[in-house]
């Protein structure tokens, strides 16, 4: 279908009118006798009516035309003549016949070769990809003027009234723009994709953009990245690379968790986690591990453990208010799409990827020696007891062998873990099927040892249909993960660096408790869409997501120590689900009126999400070998429970015009209602607006700074907000406890009644430029961003006497992020053999609680200060050890004390345990088929490196810092005297609440190395091979720090990340 | 064409706007939560809230909650009872038994808010008992006298810690946020209302439970306390009449047997159901005894090993030679040897842990023997010193004791307190509450507290009110002696 567009002022009437003209055009013959029947009408307009019913063609100069006088005419069968001479009468131009063409011209000349006589044509093409792919709605503009077009879903478009020697200029997202000369037929107009940064297509909420055109603060991690690092979940893939996002892992142990925060810590007590949409479906960011807490080496297990990180095409950060306010309530804390991989048409090929390694742990502390480690014991006795060791309290110095001197963290966490990884997949199809079939397997095993690994295994299917007329598409995608984790029921690493060295065996403390988890996440959307008309597009997304995850520690009383007080045998075991299913209908209409683009975009979302789980605490096994046989067990006592239903229904709109390329506005809004308000207050609205200039479109700029070859200038403003973590919280609810007494079971009051709480608002403000330079060879962001997050639900404390701490409410608190994002990439070398890129970025996040009323009569008053960061540790200010008495000494109120007051004015040392700066710095280097990426990650931070009070009074072990203590009146020393007597050590009580062990833990990482060779394309054929590339890989391969615990990033008591060596072949057939 | 696409987009706009109606957004309450209207419609709900009390005092981890081992514990430190042998940051208990309780303890903030925590609940339930038609009367007066013997029985305990404190006899925390303190007296005026409507309410045997176990407070539960609260207000008269109430029951309470094995005697009292039990909490946690046992036993008997409390010198001090109770509820531990004064610990529960087997032992919170020394003090107090030795010498004889020397009524006193301390000691916190009321303490803590590196404030008799709770409520006003 023609769509042709003129200017603004064109008028919508007429437009329609001539919609209708061109379909008459198809379904009515030629005559020479013409009708025609018209009262004050353009001349314009009777031209084509005259062309419907004759056959000919007009050919005229648009400026002549435009000074012609409107028609009246009412004749009845006439020829095409009369017709003619009734029109041109009274016109300031005269016409001639030429063959089956009518030429306007004017009165004095009558040649058709005067030169100031333009040939105005019809032109007619088709835009396709470099695969013959039709590309609907690509823009296609005539150069100079504002006349333009889009195509049509077959890519067909025409564009009438063209002066012959005009040019069009044909553009596509993701393609590089064209210019072609004007002719009636243009044939198939081939767009090449682009290669600039600037063009990707870049994934956002309900649509793509790319980085040229964006207005919001969007960063994308390409699969290629991903896949550059032998890890099981891609959060830790996404470490270091983008800025504003903190990723920090909570342990080496596989499985473990992440805190992930985007741009800092808006709410004070609810999540702070961002949204995860996976294709469309929002993804849960809660854990379903309930046991794995307490009960796992783990700890709890991260949500996107159960995604496969070879699945994922991209991974898209939606920062600011422009970006995420179309998320509405859930986009407070920033929103991360994943983009899975989908079945892309050609040839039909299979890929293969495998690798395995090793992981080690390389991470140790200093621990003292046998001989120091016995002094210490000893002199702890003389300095308070007797020198006469008892058994119970000092096996070491007792029973156990004086010379004995192992190297526990050798021992325990000594084993390399085993890493085998599978990727396969089958793609292909054309035109107007494709399809995707994926497997894969990961297994990973610890450095405990070889019994405990993380297996997963996961198949992934995708396939599109469009119909012939390209008008209607089908989109399916199911992926499933299946995830068994075996470890121990906690982090021997505690063990590893706390035990006696002369211990003759484990088991005496450790609890060899186990733990397993086996989860299962099925993944299921469907994308239906129609082009009703050329840019006017409905859409509906189907998403599903099942999560179900099962759990079980078993804790076998014969591994305990009988003094830790466990004579039974139990098993806790924990089954939950989570289901969340959402459709959302959406409408995009895509027009271009001259030089103006405007995307409009309205849809729904209506969300449901249900949570059911319990958690036993079994007991009573008629043996220890029958633990995992939980119907030999008996008695079976319910401790937790959990059966919640969400829902969730929002509308919202997207509003984007672009003009002349130059100045971009953007609009969003979106009206949410969430069941997890009490009613009157479940509905809130959000919106924003984003504008963007692009300056290096300005004549100016061009002119005066050639070198910069692309600048744009963003800005945005808007609200967001955050949902309560909780359900239900606005009932006044009842629980069952899980416990019985004289066989009745209790019910536990959860909350005092409040229904009266609503949305917790951010409001976000961003500043961005953006620049490309010499060429496209660096580039350079820079972003500015200040959030403030008000309405905030916190707990509002209530003296206890009320029957509770708290009430949930909202309380006019405002925490502030802002902070200083910037990333430069430049390309050092370019030849055709070698290229070498460097990239660097940057993030400084402030975090301030910038009001809090009544903080100090509120149980958050040790928590907080008005004007710090809310994640700051208020802690004493530990002075020296009295030389004389060697005891600890801290600055207060009432002067130098050995034991502080717990109050606020004595807790003058603020820590933030945030960085206060961190981002990544890589280096990328191609040389023929060789690649190398090496990527470091960085942070400035300050963490506590608490050891111990005081050594001695207890069988542990600690670093060989504690020799330096204080023995006798005079020493100056770090460590305070050893001694049982509690009156004394009562001074030691608060070290851990202070800044003694305070410490730099900034550090420099060596994340990522990734060395890898692509067969030339020459050899391959010989072996039928599409693609062939061997690697290695390195993880975590080396760490410069002054941090003296264990791993700066994960801090000193659970495992460090493991340094992890892997080798892998990559081909396709 | 553009119009049509308003018309188009205002139709979508519409129907979405439909769509995303209250409907969506409205969820059926979760199938594990009960609202509190559910809560006291059906007697099964209802009770199962009451029990929930229960639960709560039974459920919480190792020396958190203050009912039932916390007031035997935190008395027993600033006492004359207990003795940490090591230092354990873990529930600061050298702060206790060195009476330098912080303002700001966490201990002394549970203390509270557990009290008042049971009172919530009772306040709550006693409202929506009131006129309730779709509860069955006999549920009704049951519960009812259940959570009014609840709520007196917190109310002795937080009066008798912190001395006057906020009376609360409704749930709405807007009003109770802000309550201010109120006299010692009108608390025990508002216990003994409630323990008198408990005795009226509450069922004389214990068929509410399935097996006739004592772990539901009944009538003569309420006697019991009620007798004690006589006591402790100086109804010397009321309180002998409650006490003899009880002890003339014989079908339901009775003590040891004199004449047979003594010491088994003895060693039952503290076995579940015993016949000197009037009111015991039942472990909830599977596979577990009490509380007391697991704290207090010492390897290879228990399982303590970490927390090393134990019995002080000076109880050790006050049996007199032959006392059968130092033998049968005193034990001591393989470590005497080296530090004398460490050796000996609390043995008046055995059990820590059965495996495989239904718990031995209850909390015993209310006992036969206390309701004897209440009566012989009540009777020593109106002068009537035969009556009560008759009733100390009784509790001797169980102890295989002779009777006891006294001459007047102040040396009888005497000796009824000092029967107390070797009866009832780490128990429930009596000594401490002992000491109080008999105005004993500043002799006895001026003596002891030196002996704790302590020095001794008469200000410490009451701990002080949790800061958490002035600073959120500013009608609340400090006690003497604490910032």
């Amino acid at each position: 279908m023609l769509f042709p567009v003129n200017k603004m002022k064109f008028r919508t009437r007429r437009l329609i009118a001539v919609c209708i003209i061109v379909f008459m055009q198809l379904g009515t013959a030629y005559s020479q006798k013409i009708t025609l029947s018209e009262n004050n009408v353009a001349l314009e307009l009777i031209f084509n009516k005259i062309r419907l019913q004759s056959g000919y063609d007009f050919i005229y100069n648009q400026n002549l035309l435009n000074q012609a006088k409107p028609v009246t005419v009412h004749l009845i069968n006439k020829s095409l003549k009369e017709v003619l001479d009734v029109c041109f009468l009274n016109q300031p131009f005269t016409y001639i016949f030429q063959q089956k063409t009518i030429v306007v011209q004017e009165f004095k000349n009558t040649s058709i070769a005067n030169r100031s006589v333009a040939f105005i044509v019809t032109a007619r093409g088709r835009i396709v990809d470099t695969g013959e792919k039709p590309l609907s709605a690509a823009n296609i503009k005539v150069h100079g003027k504002n006349i333009s077009a889009v195509s049509a879903t077959d890519g067909r478009f025409s564009l009438r009234r063209l002066d012959v020697n005009a040019e069009l200029e044909i553009s596509y997202i993701g393609y590089i723009t064209k210019n072609v000369k004007v002719a009636a037929d243009l044939g198939d107009i081939i767009l090449e994709p682009v290669v600039s940064k600037l063009d990707l297509v870049h994934i956002i909420a309900y649509g793509t953009t790319s980085k040229r055109f964006s207005v919001g603060s969007i960063a994308t991690v390409e699969a290629e990245e991903i896949e550059r690092q032998p890890v099981s979940n891609v959060l830790s893939a996404l470490q270091g690379r983008v800025p504003g996002l903190m990723i920090s892992p909570s342990t080496g142990v596989p499985g473990g968790d992440y805190v992930v925060q985007l741009r800092g810590s808006n709410s004070i007590i609810g999540s702070n986690d961002p949204l995860y949409v996976i294709d469309g479906i929002p993804y849960t960011s809660v854990t379903l591990s309930k046991i794995g807490g307490y009960g796992s080496a783990a700890g709890n297990s991260n949500p996107l453990n159960d995604i496969n990180p070879y699945d994922i095409e991209s991974v898209t950060i939606l920062k600011d208010a422009s970006s995420t306010s179309i998320y509405g309530a859930r986009g407070a804390n920033g929103v991360i799409l994943i983009t899975m991989k989908k079945a892309i048409s050609g040839e039909t090929k299979a890929d293969f990827n495998v690798y395995s390694g090793i992981g080690q742990n390389v991470r140790k502390k200093k621990m003292m020696h046998i001989a120091d480690y016995l002094d210490m014991r000893r002199e702890t006795y003389r300095n308070s007891i007797s020198t006469i060791y008892n058994a119970l309290d000092a096996q070491e110095l007792v029973l156990w062998d004086q010379t004995l001197d192992r190297d526990w963290q050798e021992e325990l966490l000594g084993m390399n873990a085993v890493y085998k990884d599978v990727q396969t997949s089958v793609s292909g199809g054309k035109d107007l099927n494709t399809f995707l079939l994926g497997g894969g397997y990961h297994k990973e095993t610890t450095v405990f040892g070889k019994a405990d690994a993380n297996q997963k295994g996961s198949v992934r299917f995708n396939s599109a249909h469009q119909s012939s007329d390209h008008k209607f598409r089908a989109m399916l995608g199911v992926s499933y993960l299946n995830s068994d984790l075996t470890l121990p029921g906690g982090d021997i690493t505690v063990f590893a660096a706390t035990l006696p060295p002369n211990q003759p065996e484990l088991i005496k403390n450790a609890s060899f408790n186990t733990y397993r988890s086996i989860r299962k996440n099925l993944i299921a959307n469907a994308t239906l869409s129609y082009m009703v008309v050329p840019g006017l597009e409905l859409k509906t997304n189907f998403g599903f997501n099942g999560i179900t995850s099962d759990e079980i520690q078993v804790n076998p009383f014969s591994t305990t120590d009988p003094v830790s007080g466990l004579l039974n045998s139990y098993v806790l075991s924990a089954n939950n689900s989570k289901y969340v299913w959402n459709v959302e209908p959406q409408l995009n209409f895509h027009k271009v009126y001259g030089s103006g683009i405007l995307n409009i975009l309205i849809g729904g979302t209506v969300q449901s999400d249900s949570t059911k789980g319990v958690t036993n605490y079994i007991t009573g096994f008629a043996n220890n070998m029958q633990l995992t046989n939980l119907a030999s067990a008996s008695a079976v006592t319910i401790i937790d429970m959990n059966n919640a239903k969400t829902r969730f229904s929002s509308v919202f709109s997207r509003i984007g015009y672009s003009w002349n390329e130059k100045y971009i506005l953007d609009l969003s809004a979106r009206r949410d209602g969430s069941s997890r308000f009490g009613p009157g207050k479940q509905f809130g609205t959000f919106g924003a607006m984003g504008i963007a200039w692009i300056f290096s479109k300005e004549r100016f700029v061009d002119h005066t700074l050639p070198f910069i070859k692309f600048g744009k200038l963003r800005a945005s403003y808007g609200t967001v907000g955050n949902v309560p973590a909780s359900d239900y919280q606005y009932l006044s609810n009842w629980k069952f406890s899980g416990y019985k007494y004289d066989g009745i079971s209790g019910l536990q009051l959860q909350n005092l009644f409040n229904e009266d709480f609503a949305w917790e608002i951010t409001k976000k403000l961003e500043f961005g430029l953006e620049l490309e330079l010499f060429n496209g060879s660096t580039s350079f962001n820079l972003d500015y961003y200040r959030n403030q997050s008000t309405n905030q639900l916190v707990n509002y404390p209530l003296p206890t006497m009320t029957g509770f701490p708290s009430v949930f409410a909202n309380l006019n608190a405002v925490v502030q992020n802002s902070g200083l994002e910037f990333s430069i990439q430049h390309t050092h070398i370019q030849t055709k053999r070698f290229k070498w890129t460097s990239s660097l970025n940057f993030s400084a996040p402030r975090n301030k609680l910038l009001k809090f009323p009544n903080l100090e009569s509120s149980t958050y008053r040790l928590d907080f200060r008005i004007g710090q960061p809310i994640y700051i540790k208020n802690l004493y200010d530990f002075v020296d050890i009295d030389p004389q008495t060697g005891l600890s000494r801290y600055a207060t109120t009432s002067g130098l004390v050995n034991e502080p007051e717990n109050t606020v004015e004595n807790r003058t040392v603020l820590f933030d345990n945030r960085p206060k700066y961190f981002g990544g710095i890589g280096n990328n280097m191609h040389y023929n088929g060789f690649e190398l990426d090496v990527f470091f990650l960085y942070a400035k931070q300050k963490a506590i490196d608490f050891q111990g009070v005081v050594g001695g009074t207890s069988s542990i072990n600690l670093p060989i810092r504690y020799l330096d203590r204080w023995r006798k009146p005079g020493d100056i020393s770090s460590n305070q005297l050893l001694t049982y007597d509690w009156t004394t050590t009562l001074a030691g009580w608060q070290l851990p609440e202070s800044d003694r062990d305070l410490v730099d833990a900034s550090y420099i990482k060596l994340k990522n190395v990734s060395f890898s060779y692509s067969f030339s394309s020459n050899l391959l054929e010989a072996v039928h091979l599409k693609r062939c590339r061997a690697y290695f890989q390195g993880q975590n391969l080396l760490t410069i720090t002054r941090f003296t615990g264990l791993d700066p990033e994960t801090g000193n008591n659970v495992l460090s990340p493991l340094r992890v060596l892997t080798f892998g072949l990559q081909f396709t057939l | 064409m553009k119009e049509k696409y308003s018309i188009k987009t205002a139709l979508f706009l519409v129907i979405l706007m439909q769509i995303s109606c209250k409907k969506l957004v409205e969820v059926d309450v979760a199938g594990n939560l009960i609202s509190t209207k559910m809560v006291y419609s059906s007697d099964a709900n209802a009770t199962a809230a009451v029990v929930g009390i229960y639960i709560n005092m039974m459920a919480k981890s190792l020396g958190i909650s203050y009912i039932p081992l916390g007031v035997t514990v935190y008395n027993g430190l600033c006492a004359d009872e207990l003795k940490v042998f090591k230092p354990v940051t873990l529930n600061n208990y050298p702060y206790f038994y060195s009476n330098s309780i912080a303002t700001t303890s966490a201990e002394n903030d549970n203390i509270w808010s557990d009290l008042y925590g049971y009172i919530f609940i009772a306040n709550l339930t006693i409202e929506n008992l009131e006129g309730n038609t779709q509860i069955s009367s006999a549920v009704n007066d049951q519960l009812m006298g259940e959570v009014k013997f609840i709520r007196a029985f917190s109310y002795f305990y937080l009066t008798n810690i912190y001395g006057d404190v906020p009376l609360l006899t409704h749930s709405d925390y807007t009003t109770n946020r802000l309550a201010g303190r109120v006299s010692k007296s009108s608390v025990y005026e508002q216990i003994i209302a409630d323990l008198k409507d408990a005795e009226r309410l509450l069922r004389s045997d214990y068929s509410i439970s399935d097996n006739q176990e004592r772990v539901r407070p009944n009538k003569w539960a309420a006697t019991a306390l009620l007798a004690r609260v006589y006591l402790y207000t100086g109804k010397w008269n009321d309180a002998e009449a409650q006490s003899s109430a009880i002890i003339t029951n014989s079908a339901l309470f009775s003590l040891p047997v004199i004449g047979s094995d003594l010491v088994n005697g003895l060693n039952t009292v503290f076995l579940k159901n015993s016949t000197e039990t009037i009111w015991a909490l039942k472990p909830v946690l599977e596979g577990t005894n009490t509380y007391d046992a697991q704290v207090f036993l010492r390897p290879p008997e228990g399982v303590s090993g970490k927390d090393r409390l134990i019995v002080s010198s000076w109880v050790i001090g006050a049996f007199e030679p032959g006392d059968l109770r130092r033998q049968a509820w005193v034990n001591s531990a393989i470590t005497a040897e080296t530090r004398p004064d460490t050796n000996y610990y609390v043995n008046k529960y055995k059990v820590a842990s059965i495996y495989l087997l239904a718990p031995q032992e209850y909390n015993i919170v209310l006992r036969l023997a206390e309701q004897y020394l209440i009566r012989a003090e009540a009777r020593a107090m109106q002068n009537n010193l035969d009556g009560a030795a008759l009733d100390l010498n009784r509790i001797r004889a169980g102890a295989g004791l002779g009777n006891a020397a006294f001459f007047d009524q102040a040396s009888m006193l005497k000796a009824i307190l000092k029967e107390r301390q070797v009866e009832m000691f780490c128990e429930f916190g009596h000594r401490w509450f002992d000491l109080k009321r008999t105005k004993n303490i500043d002799a006895v803590m001026n003596e002891v507290s030196p002996l704790k590196n302590a020095v001794w404030n008469t200000n410490f008799q009451l701990f002080p009110i949790p800061q958490n709770e002035i600073l959120k409520n500013t009608n609340l006003i400090q006690n003497p002696g604490y910032k």
